[in-house]
């Protein structure tokens, strides 16, 4: 218990140092380049400051969301054939890991080509980059299913659609849903990275153009609402990893 | 089974190519944003000409940044990992930068450091070496903490204990690390160069695909895609051997 308190002080204390650092920054240099944290946090707790930019964390949002439901339900199905069916996985197992290997944002440009700079280009990237853990994920869940329990169902007589829903799922459960919450958080950078690199909506096209205009303090104020948006997110992704620990 | 796999492998690489080729050639989608394989493999004759010096230049920042990023991560998780007290006060911290989009923090760097080359590799290091600094800390605190207490036991120095214990004991941690760091600082690179900056192969591929010269853009990504793809394959045998030499 000491222990704790004791890390929970350095941490807070860290913490503080940092904020100092930043203040000390500031007050040497050019509003233009840091602004002070004195000047943040206020704008922060301010209600009206959001009034222009709720609606782009609500693109922001709708964008996650989509993403986020087609990579995984399109993720999970293609996993569960290939993972069940043998010839299939070993045909495209080594091709989906290979297209796994390569930078994500290699695919980015083509995709701003393709489907211009609105949010379908953002949804289309963040689709890629969160299809890919949960597909594997999956495949690779369905098959370390222990190949004993499966036969152990069949000879029962169950029938094999049984056998999917009682056996096969349950026990690649916990390895499926690290894949989806890995896939959530990569949603995120996606659709973010997305935005800052090219687009006309939501919170990382107004990060960007407040840095390229120089306004730090709303620069700032962004950066922090994003972190936010990251861990909320990330924090779901934890809750539904540990769904599987209890199910198996 | 090996065989019919490879075969069918083969089998849908072509398909796609033929699909698609057809599908442009029809007159389904327009040339001008999907270009057809046949004008593609046309602009890769004049590839060479037109990624040689960006392709260098993105080749010399991924270096430096693994480089930098990887040995400094790989000093730092050591550090961290085998200091109870140092983790559990860092660990958050590190962790939580690592979960968040480190883009939103390119644009401060980019008013700190200028356009080019030096925010280029400072959000390249960044990019790698929180990846790195992770896997390492998971390595060496899955060391056996019998191995430690006996080498205590019998007298070994601080310095021993890392060199001879710890580190031997991480290495097969330390070398997966290496082999994300590469990928890390690749994409690290690509990103910045994407984002803000006058020269690379990122910064080129963004100039193509505004410029809608997608034959161009086309060859440029199924490039870098293939050398990243064999930068993977090879770091992955190389890893294997590690891994196999260890036991």
């Amino acid at each position: 218990m000491r222990f704790k308190f004791k890390v929970l002080i350095f941490q807070f204390f860290i913490l503080f140092l940092i904020i100092l650092v930043w203040e000390l920054t500031s007050a040497n240099v050019s509003i233009i380049f840091l602004a002070p944290p004195t000047q943040v946090f206020p704008l922060l707790f301010n209600i009206w400051y959001y009034a222009d930019i709720l609606p782009h964390i609500s693109i922001t949002g709708f964008e996650i969301l989509v993403s986020f439901g087609l990579a995984t339900s399109t993720g999970l199905s293609v996993g569960f054939m290939l993972g069940t069916w043998k010839l299939l996985r070993t045909t495209y197992e080594p091709l989906l890991a290979a297209l796994y290997a390569v930078p994500s944002v290699v695919w980015y440009p083509l995709l701003l080509l393709f489907l211009g700079l609105d949010v379908a280009s953002k949804i289309a990237f963040a689709y890629i980059l969160s299809f890919f853990p949960i597909v594997l994920s999956t495949i690779q869940g369905v098959s370390q299913v222990d190949v004993v329990l499966v036969k152990a169902a069949y000879s029962m007589g169950a029938s094999k659609l049984t056998t999917f829903y009682k056996v096969i799922i349950p026990a690649a459960l916990p390895i499926i849903l690290s894949g989806i919450s890995t896939g959530l958080a990569l949603c995120v950078t996606g659709v973010i990275v997305g935005e800052m690199l090219g687009g006309i909506r939501g919170l990382g096209v107004l990060i960007a153009s407040a840095a390229t205009r120089f306004e730090t303090a709303r620069y700032f104020v962004l950066t922090i609402l994003v972190i936010i948006i990251a861990f909320a997110v990330n924090y779901c992704g934890k809750i539904i990893e540990r769904l599987g620990g209890r199910g198996a | 089974m090996r065989k019919i796999a490879v075969f069918l492998q083969i089998g849908t690489i072509a398909a796609v190519i033929v699909i698609w080729e057809e599908i442009v050639v029809k007159g389904f989608v327009d040339p001008l944003f999907l270009p057809p394989p046949s004008q593609v493999l046309y602009s890769f004759a004049t590839l060479p000409a037109l990624i040689g010096l960006p392709f260098y230049e993105t080749l010399t920042k991924t270096l430096l940044s693994f480089a930098v990023g990887s040995g400094l991560g790989i000093a730092l998780g050591i550090l961290i990992g085998s200091g109870i007290f140092l983790h559990d006060v860092l660990y958050p911290y590190i962790f939580g930068l690592y979960s968040i989009p480190r883009m939103i923090f390119l644009p401060l760097i980019v008013l700190f450091l200028g356009i080019g080359f030096n925010s280029t590799l400072f959000y390249a290091v960044l990019h790698t070496v929180l990846p790195v600094i992770i896997i390492v800390i998971g390595g060496v605190r899955a060391v056996d903490k019998r191995l430690i207490l006996y080498a205590v036991s019998v007298g070994a120095t601080l310095t021993q204990i890392y060199t001879k214990v710890i580190i031997p004991a991480a290495l097969p941690s330390i070398i997966a690390a290496l082999r994300l760091g590469i990928i890390f600082s690749l994409l690290g690179v690509l990103i910045a160069e994407m984002y803000l900056s006058l020269s690379g192969i990122g910064f080129l591929m963004q100039k193509l695909s505004f410029a809608f010269r997608s034959a161009d853009l086309f060859a440029v990504t199924i490039c870098v895609a293939v050398i990243a793809i064999v930068i993977s394959v090879l770091l992955g045998e190389f890893q294997k051997k590690i891994g196999e030499r260890q036991i």
